[in-house]
């Protein structure tokens, strides 16, 4: 049987503030009263108030701010890491356009002055972030941008599952983010016709129009089960299986019948070792773009074997899209959901979209009893997946003998 | 049960030649004193599209990547691998940087409506991985990884894994990077990384610099037995990868090499070898003051005085994070023609530095034994990928 692994600690940025508190109160709170345009971004967002050196403060890039937050907050979950076997400790974080904010200011910059800080191109790279967190921490494992756009969150947990059950490592870092709020970025999305021209995302509805662009940056601590309970730490829930999957059809729109976003849920079922009637609830991807939660809505019928029993929510229309984010925002509030048996709304829906395949879209917040939980997303590029969590301690029998 | 992982196919675009053949011509000429070395304009990826808006919506950098997966591809004999056991990882770290530029500096000077709306497609560093997917039908996973000069190192360890412990069956990986931009190349000047009058010359008592560079490097990754079984042309066999991280600085490596050593130790370990195992280090070395003193340091201590070593990037300059892909084309072409190329633009090694055995000058014949490929990167990410050739007679455990 392979190493089991465990959520031991889980931190977040969002629009809504800093904290895994702040987004599941975020998440429980109607949408604010005006309609953003096109972006929702965390206002109030002060690198002091993070960052009391001064030279941090100014020098990263608010995508690098927001991922050492996130990853400080789940450290601060479960303390006890010693500088013993940091190399069997890692980090995985990606976003979809990493440091596009930062490449504008070195132009402007440049454009100016034709000098740039020396630190600047290290710092526009794609692992700018990834290596951050790994030199904050110490942590001497590898660390890399696992890059797969929207997806980029849970492939991460995909990835950093994998280096788990790999016996090399003890402990990973795994999450993405997204600070994509530039001069050219809302023109662009809006040009391709992906955001709504409403300012509301209304996941699975019939009157979606589109995405809100976002921002923010989570991370899941993924240990080994063997290692956290070694250690002490306290288990916050199961990763029982993932999967990634490519569609390998455009290099924007998913595939239409959702064939390989099925696949990779049920691919995702069977790593995880239960079948689609244990599942309790679907954290969907649920952008809210035509799209998207057409072809999400045909492949959860396809993996479930027809319309899903279960509940079904999105988050996008409270947190916004967080592109690199997102898939590692629906693990961290499923883990919540766990916490407080309870679902978040999926804020923004009202009626469901009759000319996609039904499903129990749950658009109030409601008491749940927790279980076997999928966490979904896709990103432009085909890339699909998909993390199957559990209540800890795991409810189902896992022992060998039983699979 | 581990899965051998045999190599079937590489592909190449570099400055100093595009496709193996002029690749591997190139890196026996000395290359002109030029501190940007652009991959030359010969370069056509037009063929590999049926209409030219097709072409317009790649990137430069996924170009080369395309191309370059391309010629894997039919080298390797185009396998017949079902599309959900088939991965593509390529390193990326600058993105579309050419794409995002342009779209930057006309923004502004053209109504909104007519900006790029495909600039995030194009711009994100998964792009090349997805497009190659898109083309070979892969459907398993594909994805960018970004360790900066390392990328290239570190997607060949991520596709070598997912084969080896039984995800999927192929993988095209290795890695790509168009990022010769004016703001980029500034940063690189300002960070006192590029070399001053264009000569890089790895491990010389006067270097100063990388010449920077881009293009791709990939190699056709395929499980062992599935190879074999339909008849391919194995050309040799990736026996193990790992990766650390210094967990140091973001631009300068960690002077005692304790990172970088590790991740040379961790992959000879993988790989149940001893050092003298290894008969030639196909080393980073980029000519800069930091990395080669680190690099010398590193193979000194794990692999000794004696071990041949050789940096291409005298010719090729730094592609970033192809280099890593690139070189490791270079590593199986060492193996096939049994020749190690010299490192070109050296002409005296650096008496300071650990005592290496830098081939400079003429090439030298290889004898037999395992490539050793390493990578050491800003934001202190190391890799070292072993490759051995097909022939080796390595029975697994």
């Amino acid at each position: 049987m392979s190493t089991r692994v465990v959520v031991t600690g889980m931190g977040v940025v969002t629009s809504t503030g800093a904290g895994v508190e702040e987004l599941w109160r975020g998440l429980l709170e109607p949408v604010p009263e005006d309609p953003v345009t096109g972006a929702r971004l965390f206002d109030e967002y002060n690198p002091k108030d993070f960052f009391p050196s001064r030279q941090m403060a100014k020098r990263d890039t608010r995508l690098t701010h927001f991922a050492l937050i996130a990853s400080d907050e789940a450290l601060s979950m479960s303390p006890g890491f010693t500088a013993e076997s940091s190399g069997r400790r890692g980090v995985l974080f990606s976003a979809t356009n990493p440091e596009q904010p930062l490449l504008e200011s070195m132009i402007d910059r440049f454009n100016r002055t034709g000098d740039l800080h020396p630190l600047s191109t290290a710092m526009v790279m794609a692992n700018a972030a990834a290596a951050n967190i790994a030199i904050h921490h110490k942590w001497t494992g590898l660390s890399s941008a696992t890059g797969a756009a929207c997806a980029s969150g849970n492939m991460a947990v995909h990835f950093g599952q994998m280096m788990i059950r790999s016996g090399r490592y003890d402990a990973v870092l795994c999450g993405g983010g997204e600070a994509p709020d530039t001069a050219i970025t809302l023109p662009v999305l809006q040009e391709l016709g992906i955001i709504s021209p409403s300012g509301s995302a209304r996941p699975f509805d019939s009157r979606r129009d589109g995405t809100v662009m976002s921002e923010g940056a989570a991370v899941l601590l993924l240990e080994s089960y063997e290692h956290a309970i070694g250690r002490g730490a306290e288990i916050l829930a199961e990763v029982l299986g993932t999967a990634a999957t490519s569609d390998a059809y455009h290099i924007v729109a998913p595939e239409p019948t959702g064939s390989e976003s099925a696949r990779c849920l049920s691919e995702a079922l069977a790593d995880a070792g239960v079948s689609p009637h244990e599942v309790k609830a679907v954290f969907a991807h649920g952008t809210a773009t035509e799209a998207n939660d057409r072809s999400e809505a045909l492949a959860l019928h396809a993996a479930f074997g027809g319309k899903p029993s279960i509940p079904v929510l999105s988050l996008k229309g409270r947190t916004g899209h967080t592109w690199g984010a997102s898939g590692t925002i629906n693990c961290i509030a499923a883990i919540k959901a766990f916490q407080y048996e309870m679902l978040p709304p999926t804020t923004g829906f009202g009626t469901y979209d009759p000319e996609i395949p039904a499903l129990n879209v749950s658009a109030d917040q409601k008491t749940w009893e927790p279980g076997i939980t999928i966490a979904n997303c896709s990103g432009f590029g085909g890339h699909n997946a998909c993390v199957v969590l559990c209540p800890f301690p795991t409810q189902i029998d896992l022992t060998p003998e039983a699979s | 049960m581990k899965k051998r992982v045999a190599v079937t196919g590489v592909g190449v675009v570099a400055s100093c030649g595009i496709g193996v053949e002029e690749f591997w011509n190139g890196l026996f000429n000395e290359s002109a004193p030029l501190p940007i070395r652009r991959v030359p304009d010969t370069f056509n990826p037009r063929p590999l599209f049926a209409k030219k808006w097709e072409m317009r919506r790649l990137d430069r950098v996924s170009l080369f990547a395309v191309s370059a997966a391309d010629e894997a591809l039919v080298m390797a004999g185009a396998p017949q691998t079902p599309a959900e056991d088939k991965a593509v990882v390529i390193g990326c770290s600058a993105g579309g940087a050419g794409t995002a530029a342009r779209a930057y500096e006309e923004f502004g000077t053209k109504p909104d409506d007519e900006c790029n709306p495909l600039l995030v497609p194009m711009n994100m560093p998964n792009a090349p991985a997805a497009q190659i997917g898109m083309r070979w039908d892969a459907q398993g996973p594909t994805r960018s990884v970004g360790t900066a000069c390392a990328s290239g190192a570190t997607a060949i360890g991520d596709a070598f894994r997912m084969i080896r412990d039984g995800y999927i069956s192929s993988a095209v990986a290795g890695g790509a990077e168009a990022g010769l931009e004016p703001v980029l190349i500034n940063g690189f000047v300002n960070a006192g990384a590029l070399t001053l009058d264009g000569r890089s010359r790895p491990f010389d008592q006067d270097r100063d610099g990388f010449a920077i560079s881009e293009g791709a490097g990939v190699l056709l990754l395929e499980e062992w037995e599935a190879a074999k079984a339909r008849g391919a042309n194995i050309l040799a066999e990736l026996l193990a990868v790992a990766e650390t991280s210094d967990a140091h600085h973001i631009t300068a490596p960690d002077p005692t090499g304790r990172g970088a050593i590790r991740c040379v130790e961790m992959a000879l370990e993988d790989a149940n070898l001893a050092p003298t195992d290894v008969s030639h280090v196909n080393a980073h070395g980029t000519s800069t003051s930091l990395n080669d003193a680190t690099e010398a340091k590193v193979i000194n201590t794990v692999f000794g005085a004696d071990v041949p070593v050789t940096s291409i990037k005298g010719v090729t300059g730094h592609a970033l994070s192809a280099a890593g892909g690139i070189e490791a084309v270079a590593a199986v072409l060492t193996l096939s023609h049994q020749v190690i190329p010299p490192t070109l633009g050296t002409s005296s090694l650096d008496p300071s530095l650990p005592s290496i055995d830098l081939v400079t000058g003429t090439p030298r014949t290889l004898d037999g034994g395992v490539i050793a490929s390493t990578s050491f990167a800003f934001g202190g990410h190391n890799a070292c990928v072993l490759i051995a050739p097909a022939d080796n007679g390595s029975e697994l455990a």
